[in-house]
């Protein structure tokens, strides 16, 4: 206790004397609450998926010691999964990076700081073109934020793209083309009281546990919740499931026309809802020509349940029954989905036929019935896609291509005009190829793991080690094993930081413990090279008035040296890209709360407006009368970003198309990959863990019970996975967590001794740029 | 596994402080009122077949099983099927009957929850290597809990959120617990108050 005070009372005093700079002291939860000298509880938001659960992080002597479930936040409610618990153990890996690294003869040594900053500095003086930002959807706002600035507005370099690229950017394109304007319009509450869930490819209860449990839990208080589960391979999900509908992969775009083509043939269209909120459009290529609802359907008329059988293996007996429940006007249906549905070479239109169920069937905007895209990391919203740190892009809804925007852009940034691109940069795998063929040159990776995570690895990163790769991380990865220069990074609580997560939830959290060695934060390494170029006489790193780029000035105006550390890791700089970030958020309408707000609150879900008596208020439910701020006070559902600017939504007529790879006499098998629950993606955090490592130490591959008795094949025999672009060997397992359908296989992509992504497929959906990890064709062959 | 133990204590003796805390309480709790209660009355059930031995020290392989007091204890046995909440409850059910409740197997302390193995993943090779070495020291257990004065009813020392059922952990099996003397007295919060309860700083009673 006697050091929790003292340390309370320092940060206190440190508060007082930078005044406005810190913000607010942290606040301690319950210091005086649990009997143990010293340990205090914070408030933060969890490190891995993008539900965004909050926990209170144990800290005794300078460490965390323990992390529990916040009960006061809403997302979670004092529920945690098997990762949240030890996201605190994740940071204590032994083989933490501690010092900056430069490769030197074929081997990574030990550098200083200075060192480090100044050869990446010296690289982009040289080649400030051709360089590249590959960054995450873990970044958080002020990380994003200050590559945005630096690449952006200093560079005057569009090359910046988020891994959020292979997660969930279908779901963002499916947003913006079917109501303008990306993040969804439902919330976590709808989860509470929906009385029918439909998965679309999504195995929740491994992926987003503390959700499904929201869902699955309120049958113990004697809820009826009816859950539909769309797959392609059995799971825990499908345990709890009331129905399970399997499909042939790809054959989601035909059932959602089908479901469709039901409504409007057999009963279940809701005119009115369509009448006031929707326009029909044209959907096979990108003219979007307006079409009749006549027209539309007619168009429909392909999609018979007969059809459907054909092309998706679904029978008409469950395509009805899923119809059924949108055409019951008493049912309050909930869509849910994540990878099956984005990791696809037509995410965007399996996207957007979703939506044209939910508003066929006016299944959307009212409490429990919504359509609703759940999200793989923990800023991939609040950072990707709201900071916009994608090739086109830029914050707040703008794109590089609108010469508004940018103007908008180098006034907010104080920055001479003209100074951003008006060429898009390279999407990820885009940004890869070039790197690849050395039209890129240099790329600093930031948060992320693309030697292990990007599809048809060989083709992809094969040749990163001859490039000036730049890596900060917290762990070695096989990313790093490939770069020229590892700078170590402060993880989660060893900084401030602010993540927007699935539900349009900005979440703030205040450092609590110091990195380890010389670690130190991402933005201060951001902030550092842009000085060192502005050293160098770089003109790009020079603001209007010709001061440096990042120039912070305290409330007396004094300049604050932010790139040098001692003054930096004393300052919440956080505080003041966020507070720079905010104007950025109010031309889309996704006002964000204000830093000292959010600093008291579990999180606040955008639009976050002011009233007259002075609160900040959120955002349950989007577009929706009563709810959303925004709304025309004329209408009940607004979605005041049309695409065709006339308040309405569109549905799209997207056709089915068959996937680019398909199983053949040489490759019979789909291969599909994807997480499980104690991993984490490339489990360079949870794999650190030791119970999670125990849990589940090494992938292996699934078949299908029946395909294996053919082949002779017993849970732990050595099998060779090949596909057109590598091979592997994997144990099996069968019977064992999930049962893939037959003709198909699934591999886990955690293991780095055992990457999977080199037998995936790059194609990509060729309006979001998401590739698809989900299905492409393989053989099995028994070793020995 | 060994050398990570090693290194917990090597970090910080307060863990091992902690653990004889923890030990104490039991005793202390044993000898002040074992002697005015009768016997117990059942037996206890047996383990799962399949739980692994633990030799001396048990207490403390356990708190390594458990990264921090307060994570969810991992599975120490197989089990039938990857997804099992109704197999998990055969043993683990959280019965309405009293008997029957003192006879389960740490029963669940949060009956509201169905998935058990969202949190609870298998443990059955502790000692399987590791991916690297941890660096990590967890919070230990929550110490003593107060008494009035000698022979009163000490006050629970910890939360009670996704503890609601004592015997979990204070019943007559089940990991690192400190055993209540009396388990046929099913209302246990009527004597041990709270010295800790979250819910009441959430609403500002504290």
């Amino acid at each position: 206790m006697k050091i929790a005070r003292r340390e309370f009372i320092t940060q206190a005093a440190l508060a007082a004397a930078s005044g406005v700079l810190l913000g607010q002291q942290p606040k301690l939860i319950g210091d005086e609450a649990i009997g143990l000298d010293g340990l205090t509880w914070q408030k933060a938001p969890c490190r891995f998926c993008g539900t965004g659960c909050g926990v209170l992080v144990g800290v005794m002597d300078g460490r965390v010691v323990a992390v529990q479930g916040d009960l006061e936040n809403p997302v979670n409610k004092g529920l945690l999964c098997a990762k949240g618990y030890h996201a605190g153990v994740a940071m204590y890996g032994k083989d933490r990076l501690t010092t900056p690294q430069i490769r030197k003869g074929g081997t990574l040594v030990d550098v200083s700081w200075d060192e480090a900053i100044d050869r990446i500095a010296q690289e982009i003086m040289t080649r400030p073109d051709t360089f590249a930002v590959y960054g995450s959807g873990q970044w958080t706002i002020p990380e994003g934020f200050s590559v945005m600035k630096f690449m952006k507005g200093g560079l005057g370099n569009n090359h910046v793209d988020p891994n959020a690229r292979l997660c969930m950017a279908s779901a963002v394109v499916g947003m913006l083309t079917t109501y303008g304007v990306d993040e969804p319009s439902g919330c976590y509450d709808d989860f509470d009281v929906c009385d029918t869930v439909i998965l679309w490819g999504n195995n929740m209860a491994e992926m987003h546990p503390v959700l499904w449990s929201r869902i699955v839990d309120r049958r113990l208080k004697g809820e009826k919740v009816e859950i539909v589960d769309l797959g392609t391979r059995r799971t825990r999900t499908t345990q709890e499931a009331d129905h399970y509908i399997e499909f042939i992969p790809q054959g989601d775009l035909a059932i959602a026309n089908g479901i469709c083509h039901l409504l409007l043939e057999e009963g279940g269209l809701d005119t009115e809802w369509v009448d006031a909120n929707c326009n029909v459009r044209q959907g096979r290529d990108g003219t979007g020509a307006p079409m009749t609802w006549e027209a539309y359907r007619q168009w429909l008329k392909t999609y018979t349940p007969e059809y459907v059988e054909r092309v998706s293996g679904v029978s008409p007996k469950k395509l009805r029954l899923l119809a059924s429940r949108f055409a019951d006007p008493e049912k309050k249906v909930l869509s849910l989905w994540c990878m099956g549905m984005n990791q696809h070479t037509r995410g965007t239109w399996i996207n957007n036929l979703v939506y044209n169920v939910h508003f066929i069937s006016g299944k959307f905007g009212k409490p429990g019935s919504t359509a609703f895209s759940l999200t793989g990391q923990p800023s991939a919203c609040g950072t990707c896609r709201e900071v916009g740190t994608l090739g086109h892009a830029l914050p707040g809804g703008r794109v590089v291509a609108n010469e508004t925007h940018r103007a908008q852009c180098e006034d907010l940034w104080n920055i001479p005009k003209g100074r951003i691109g008006a060429k898009p940069g390279h999407h990820a795998v885009a940004m890869f190829e070039a790197l690849q063929k050395g039209d890129l040159t240099g790329m600093w990776v930031q948060v992320t793991n693309p030697a292990h995570t990007m599809p048809n690895l060989k083709s992809l990163t094969s040749r990163m080690q001859d490039r000036f790769v730049v890596v900060s991380d917290v762990y070695p990865t096989v990313t790093t094993d490939l770069a020229t220069v590892v700078l170590p990074s402060a993880m989660w609580v060893e900084k401030n930081g602010v993540y927007g997560n699935s539900e349009r939830r900005t979440q703030q959290w205040f450092k609590m413990v110091d990195p380890p060695g010389e670690a130190r934060d991402d933005v201060w390494q951001v902030i550092a090279v842009a000085r060192r170029l502005y050293e160098l006489g770089h003109g790009g790193m020079r603001n209007r008035q010709g001061g440096f780029l990042f120039e912070f000035r305290d409330e007396k105006g004094e300049s604050i040296d932010a790139w040098k550390w001692e003054v930096f890791k004393k300052t919440n700089i956080d505080r003041m890209l966020y507070e720079e970030y905010r104007p950025f958020t109010q031309m889309k309408h996704k006002d964000v709360a204000p830093y000292d707000t959010l600093a008291n609150a579990r999180g606040l879900r955008w639009p976050v407006v002011q009233t007259r008596e002075g609160q900040w208020k959120e955002t349950p439910r989007r577009f929706v009368a009563g709810e959303d701020p925004f709304v025309a006070p004329d209408r009940d559902v607004d979605f005041y970003w049309g695409k065709q600017k006339d308040h309405r939504a569109t549905i799209w007529a997207r056709p089915y198309e068959a996937p680019p790879e398909v199983p053949d006499k040489d490759f019979p098998f789909w291969l599909c990959t994807g997480r499980v629950l104690e991993h984490w993606h490339s489990g360079t955090m949870t794999r650190r863990v030791p119970q999670l490592h125990r849990a589940m130490p090494k992938a292996y591959i699934e078949l299908n019970p029946a395909d294996a008795a053919e082949m002779n094949i017993a849970t732990g025999t050595p099998v060779k996975v090949v596909s057109r672009r590598g091979e592997m060997i994997l144990p099996v397992w069968l019977n064992g967590r999930s049962v893939p359908a037959k003709g198909s296989v699934f591999v886990p992509f955690f293991a780095e001794e055992s990457l999977i992504n080199h037998l995936t497929l790059e194609a990509y959906c060729p309006l979001s740029k998401e590739p698809d990890y989900k299905k492409c064709a393989v053989r099995i062959e028994r070793v020995l | 596994m060994k050398k990570v133990a090693s290194e917990r204590i090597g970090w910080t003796g307060i863990s091992c402080i902690l653990l004889l805390c923890g030990l104490s309480i039991g005793i202390l709790v044993g000898d002040a009122e074992t002697s005015q209660v009768p016997p117990r009355d059942f037996n206890p059930p047996a383990p799962p077949v399949s739980r692994p031995e633990k030799g001396a020290g048990k207490v403390y392989e356990s708190l390594t099983d458990r990264a921090f007091w307060g994570a969810p204890p991992p599975m120490p046995h197989r089990f039938t099927k990857e997804w099992d909440a109704e197999n998990c409850l055969q043993c683990h059910a959280n019965k309405n009957d009293i008997v029957k409740r003192q006879q389960a197997i740490s029963p669940v302390p949060h009956a509201q929850l169905s998935q058990c193995q969202q949190c609870h993943v298998r443990a059955v090779d502790p000692d399987a290597p590791l991916f690297t070495l941890s660096n990590f020291v967890g919070l230990g257990y929550p110490g003593k809990g107060s008494r009035a004065t000698p022979g009163a009813p000490p006050t629970i020392p910890h939360q009670t959120f996704m503890r609601e059922h004592c015997l979990s952990c204070h019943g007559s099996s089940g990991e690192q617990r400190i055993e209540t003397p009396h388990p046929y007295r099913s209302q246990c919060r009527q004597c041990h108050v709270s010295q800790i309860d979250r819910e009441y700083s959430r609403f500002g009673l504290r």
